[in-house]
């Protein structure tokens, strides 16, 4: 006997209300108004989706996202690969013959509505819109992978040391006050330096991709830590895990049963301001050399390619650029999206 | 106050040491193969790899090593096997005023204008003047500050040459004008990209103050608007401002590598380029010392303002 209405979501901000439903019992006819309130995550998602600001970077986002994994496609639609150079070709422009590379190795070809070189060619003659595009798979693989590893991490000493607190506590925040007080474009150079000189690091060779991905999420682990440690700790002082603990969970159970799922709508909140920071730690490790290794496109890459042509040839680094900012835009505004959905002191 | 300065002073020192280890394992013990041959250079003789050897301790093991190196450190003298055993500890030293001074007019400008306008957006909040000056500052921090550094060169040096294209010239040598000529465009690169964290994080903190009982209070009694605002809401703002700003100019003065490296300033940012470059890895462990050292300073110093600033903090 349940009195479902016709539950409507209400837009005009207030919390769904089903309508008077008519409930028959025993012959007689009631008139009830029920409050369905929505779980909290169900209200989150509703503030989001009125967001327009943040569905509209959701979007946009999700579009990067996806031209970067149709990267084959866009590969066989331009006639050429990523890496595919053309020092010494020529193509068709407004009726005449141009060549892609200058004798003097000066990129000639700037970014038109062509169908090869849409964003104009680099040094080598390759494509920079097809770079930009593969480069995006492989900044986002690299962002997306350091921003778990950096939650997972992060997320896994925060809930430990706020959890257990005293000498686990603080044995757990110096190391992390150490650590962050090392330079990371410092730390990734050091490291990046020593692993190229043996050309390998334990199973990984110098040139995976694996290796800014894991210097980025380690490195950045210890900074969200602090924010997951005082979540923990905080969560850890209510009544709900004293009560858990009367009825024999242990350690172990609290942390990853009790506490876990509600340190999960912050950690959603700080995914994607974490997602941009990677995106922007890749671009400045590759910038330095020491992020992707070439000729693997990147975003980062790009701008390093176009350094020496910054005056003539802008496009070169202006599409890894513009990429890099539009991503690391969206990813923000989502981020902030997200933070105002979540916020339980937001208006319902 | 006096204790509180010792404990902290005591545990930076503590923690410097903790950095200078992990930096020693990166770049000697992490490594496989013979440490001294990485030391020597990219084509050492048999000579020099057993002269490095025996000036870096490397022959008696990885804690002999270490105490070589931090004896090195602490007496300044730190030969760089690849640079001709020139010592490397001046070369950084020399290296610091250059990023001291960027980082010095870096900050002037992205406080000012990213404390102003957080505020202008915290008493405008809602209006179209705050949601404009809300989205310049996402976009600003959205910018990777190469391509900005690489942008401001086409602009202001190519397209509009107003600017040299990157060089440095000290105060001492060309005057303040020529120096301020020669560091502007640099400065106002990094100053983009830090003001929108300090815009955003200014509006909410004030936004946050301005509900605050006691600002009430201050505008019953009567006080003046301006008054109120500078003195009750300001002051209590500044806290968190002041420890991510503690934060940020130190972690500008080791490493403003993009900035550095794309304008050609000889500061410790170029200071750590060259050296991985050249792979001189004694130029990386002294050039990362000074770096992590700026920082734990700078850790130190927010503690003991944030304390002075909070009178709640300052019993503690």
């Amino acid at each position: 006997m349940t009195a479902a209405g016709m539950s409507q979501p209400n837009h005009a901000g207030g919390t769904a209300i089903s309508l008077p439903g008519a409930l028959v019992r025993g012959g007689e006819t009631h008139e009830l108004v029920t409050q369905q309130s929505e779980s909290p995550s169900q209200l989150a998602v509703r503030r989001f989706r009125e967001n327009r600001v943040a569905m509209v970077a959701l979007v946009g986002f999700i579009l990067i996202c996806s031209m970067s994994f149709a990267t084959p496609m866009i590969e066989k639609w331009a006639g050429h690969t990523a890496t595919e150079q053309n020092l010494d070709g020529f193509v068709m422009r407004g009726g005449t013959k141009v060549e892609v590379v200058s004798l003097q190795g000066m990129p000639a070809i700037g970014p038109g509505l062509h169908k090869q070189y849409l964003m104009g060619a680099d040094g080598l003659g390759r494509d920079v819109f097809v770079r930009a595009v593969a480069g995006g798979s492989v900044s986002m693989r690299v962002g997306l992978g350091a921003t778990m590893l950096c939650i997972v991490g992060g997320t896994l000493m925060g809930l430990v040391g706020g959890f257990y607190g005293g000498r686990v506590d603080k044995v757990l925040t110096y190391i992390v006050d150490v650590m962050i007080a090392f330079p990371f474009m410092l730390f990734a150079i050091a490291l990046t330096a020593a692993i190229a000189t043996s050309g390998k690091i334990g199973p990984l060779s110098a040139t995976s991709i694996w290796v800014p991905t894991l210097m980025l999420g380690i490195l950045s682990s210890f900074g969200f830590s602090r924010i997951m440690r005082a979540n923990a700790k905080e969560l850890g002082a209510k009544e709900y895990v004293e009560a858990a603990r009367a009825l024999g969970a242990d350690d172990k159970r609290i942390m990853f049963v009790h506490l876990l799922p509600h340190l999960v709508p912050t950690i959603i909140t700080y995914f994607g301001i974490l997602l941009a920071g990677m995106i922007l730690g890749e671009a400045g490790l590759s910038f330095l050399g020491v992020g992707v290794a070439p000729p693997t496109p990147s975003w980062g890459n790009l701008i390093a390619d176009g350094r020496v042509f910054y005056s003539t040839a802008w496009w070169i680094a202006g599409a890894g650029g513009l990429f890099v900012m539009l991503t690391v835009l969206c990813a923000n505004l989502v981020g902030e999206g997200l933070e105002e959905a979540f916020d339980p002191k937001g208006n319902r | 106050m006096g204790g509180f300065i010792l404990v902290r002073t005591f545990d930076g020192v503590i923690k410097l040491l903790l950095v200078s280890m992990i930096l020693f394992w990166v770049l000697v013990v992490l490594p496989p193969g013979n440490p001294a041959l990485r030391f020597a250079g990219k084509t050492p003789t048999d000579a020099k790899i057993a002269d490095v050897e025996k000036k870096f301790c490397f022959d008696q093991g990885n804690v002999g090593a270490y105490r070589c190196f931090v004896k090195m450190t602490v007496t300044g003298n730190f030969p760089s096997p690849s640079q001709g055993d020139a010592n490397v500890v001046p070369m950084a030293l020399k290296a610091v005023p250059v990023t001291l001074g960027l980082a010095i007019l870096a900050s002037i400008m992205w406080l000012t204008a990213g404390v102003t306008a957080g505020a202008k957006g915290a008493l405008k909040a809602g209006t179209r003047t705050d949601r404009s000056l809300m989205v310049g500052a996402l976009i600003g921090i959205s910018f990777p500050t190469a391509w900005l550094s690489l942008l401001m060169l086409k602009w202001f040096t190519a397209d509009i040459p107003i600017f040299p294209p990157g060089g440095y010239v000290g105060p001492a040598e060309g005057g303040i004008f020529s120096w301020m000529h020669h560091m502007l465009l640099p400065a106002a690169t990094l100053a983009i990209v830090s003001a929108g964290v300090y815009t955003r994080m200014t509006r909410t903190t004030v936004r946050q103050k301005l509900r605050e009982e006691y600002v009430k209070t201050a505008e019953a009694k009567g006080l003046s608007p301006r008054r109120v605002f500078g003195w009750h809401v300001m002051r209590t703002a500044m806290i968190p401002i002041v420890v991510m700003f503690g934060m940020d100019f130190a972690g500008l003065l080791g490493g403003a590598i993009f900035t550095e490296s794309i304008f050609g300033l000889p500061g410790l940012g170029g200071f750590v380029m060259l050296a991985m470059q050249t792979t001189d890895f004694a130029m990386l462990f002294v050039g990362g010392l000074i770096a992590a050292t700026f920082v734990i300073v700078a850790n130190t110093l927010v503690d003991l303002v944030q304390a002075m600033l909070d009178p709640k903090l300052r019993a503690a």
